[in-house]
């Protein structure tokens, strides 16, 4: 049986604004209902009749709505029976972005870092922490997070020089907190992380693998040593369907 | 002609003030924020640091587009968001004079311990969507941790600050919860602290998650934002000393003035 019960969370006036065809915008909010189960894997959907009723619109973009999800393998029509939830849309696994010392220390297993060196910018505009220290004792160096050979993560990351002797053997496998921490474990008197959120510009789309304009998120950490001076100073552009701050908020 | 000789002025500034729009990445923002939410930041700080003097013109758009060498549609955009928080008002003809001071801080911190999620004071507004108290939790897998009630009270609400939208709640709370404390209580309070009022809260942990998503149809709507913006869901889950999830709550807030700081050392 079609599951007809009318949906009073999504009212059909906001299907039609803004820059996006209509039928886009529907298949979001059909997408919407696979992920909360409302339509439930194995079930049948609503008639592309009932659902053009429900949003106020026509039968024609019901079906382009329908018919991208069927491209996506969410849905399935069959001649004649109606069109049934396949599966839910897939998830990527989580990164959990690091907000104690012990799991920014800590790499997650399967994740595996290419590094490089990179040429150090004049200026430096964006580092407002390194500026303070000056520049020439510093090395740049771009960091690619991968899983299982999938870009997670480009780091672009700062570090005093001294700091800097790893063997080349190590590195995919330590975070950048943990390489100052290595050369110098008791020398780290201050280290801070911070979250914004935006969007890919062409040169993180193309090195993420992922659309532009997609959601990313973006990771600021450093460290200070004892006299205040900058130990390291990174930012971390990550794909925003991956990453997540866990934590625990009462004991 | 006078406006075509403002643009062929604004032309020749185009090029060497290109500068000033990466400068604009100095206030610890990434390369990644949208540029309008860069703007709004410096337009902000423009007005907050008396730059922009209470009472006194603005630049025009078309030097401001001019300066920071992007569309007049983006700083347009920007200003729009500074008029609806109060800041400036353009008048036709006169161009756009500051009326105020920014009250708080733009940014919406997410706290690292149960307590208030609204840190932004000022006159927060919300609209309640939807009500229903013998509701149950979505199966979305992601919602799922612990022992499920038997039901859940269901309140999903709208909330403005400044008349600006920017999260989208809703709360789930155990049944038995909603009998305790009644479905009125559950309506008024404040989303995910409805919990607090009862005594199954009593001994109870709560977790904390926050994730990135798109908007949809629906929740672009709602917040303003264009479809398939990003969002930024933080999501808290209370279970009881049984291990039964009593409390699910779900934020859905516009992702750019959203951020996270930790203390690591």
């Amino acid at each position: 049986m079609p599951d007809s019960s009318p949906s009073t969370r999504y009212p059909a006036a906001f299907i039609g604004r803004g820059l996006f065809p209509i039928y886009i915008q529907l298949a979001t909010i059909f997408r919407r209902l696979i992920e909360n189960g409302e339509w439930a894997v194995g079930r049948q959907v609503p008639t592309h009749e009932q659902l053009g009723r429900q949003f106020g619109v026509n039968t024609t973009t019901v079906r382009k709505a329908v018919d991208r999800l069927v491209r996506e393998g969410l849905l399935k029509a069959y001649r004649k029976r109606g069109t049934f939830v396949m599966t839910k849309p897939a998830r990527q696994e989580w990164y959990d972005i690091p907000t104690s010392l012990e799991t920014a220390l800590d790499l997650p297993g399967d994740i595996e870092i290419e590094t490089r060196r990179a040429a150090m910018p004049r200026k430096l505009p964006f580092v407002p922490t390194l500026t303070k220290s000056g520049t020439g004792s510093y090395r740049l160096l771009r960091r690619i997070h991968r899983r299982r050979g999938q870009p997670i993560c480009v780091e672009n990351c700062f570090f005093r020089l001294d700091l800097l002797q790893v063997s080349k053997a190590a590195l995919p496998k330590r975070a950048s907190l943990a390489l100052v921490h290595d050369a110098e474990p008791n020398e780290i008197a201050h280290a801070n992380v911070t979250l914004t959120f935006g969007i890919a510009n062409k040169e993180t789309a193309r090195q993420l693998k992922i659309s532009l304009n997609a959601p990313i998120a973006i990771v600021h950490q450093w460290a200070t040593g004892r006299n205040g001076a900058i130990l390291m100073d990174s930012t971390s552009y990550f794909r925003g369907d991956c990453v997540r701050v866990f934590e625990r908020i009462k004991p | 002609m006078a406006s075509q000789g403002r643009r062929k002025a604004a032309r020749h500034r185009a090029r060497p003030l290109k500068a000033a729009r990466r400068d604009l990445s100095g206030n610890g923002l990434g390369d990644g924020t949208p540029i309008y939410a860069q703007l709004i930041l410096h337009f902000r700080h423009q007005i907050e640091t008396g730059r922009w003097a209470e009472g006194q013109n603005i630049p025009t758009l078309l030097d401001l587009a001019a300066e920071f060498g992007i569309a007049r549609d983006t700083v347009r955009q920007a200003l729009g968001f500074l008029e609806r928080e109060g800041l400036i008002s353009s008048r036709r003809g006169r161009g756009t004079v500051v009326i105020g001071r920014p009250r708080n801080d733009l940014w919406f911190s997410v706290p690292a311990a149960w307590g208030p999620l609204d840190p932004m004071r000022g006159q927060l507004t919300a609209e309640i969507l939807e009500f229903d108290p013998d509701g149950r939790l979505p199966d979305a897998p992601s919602h799922i941790r612990g022992t499920l009630a038997a039901g859940y009270g269901v309140v999903r609400r709208l909330v403005k600050r400044e008349g600006v939208p920017y999260l989208v709640g809703a709360t789930y709370t155990d049944s038995r919860i909603v009998e305790e404390i009644g479905a009125d209580e559950v309506y008024k309070a404040q989303g995910y602290q409805t919990v607090e009022q009862s005594r199954l809260f009593r001994g109870a942990t709560a977790d904390q998650s926050v994730t990135v998503d798109v908007a949809d149809a629906e929740i672009a709507y709602l917040l303003d934002i264009t479809l398939n913006a990003p969002i930024v869901v933080v999501e808290r889950w209370v279970l009881d000393t049984s291990g039964t999830l009593i409390s699910y709550s779900e934020g859905r807030y516009r992702s750019d003035f959203v951020r996270i700081e930790r203390r690591l050392v």
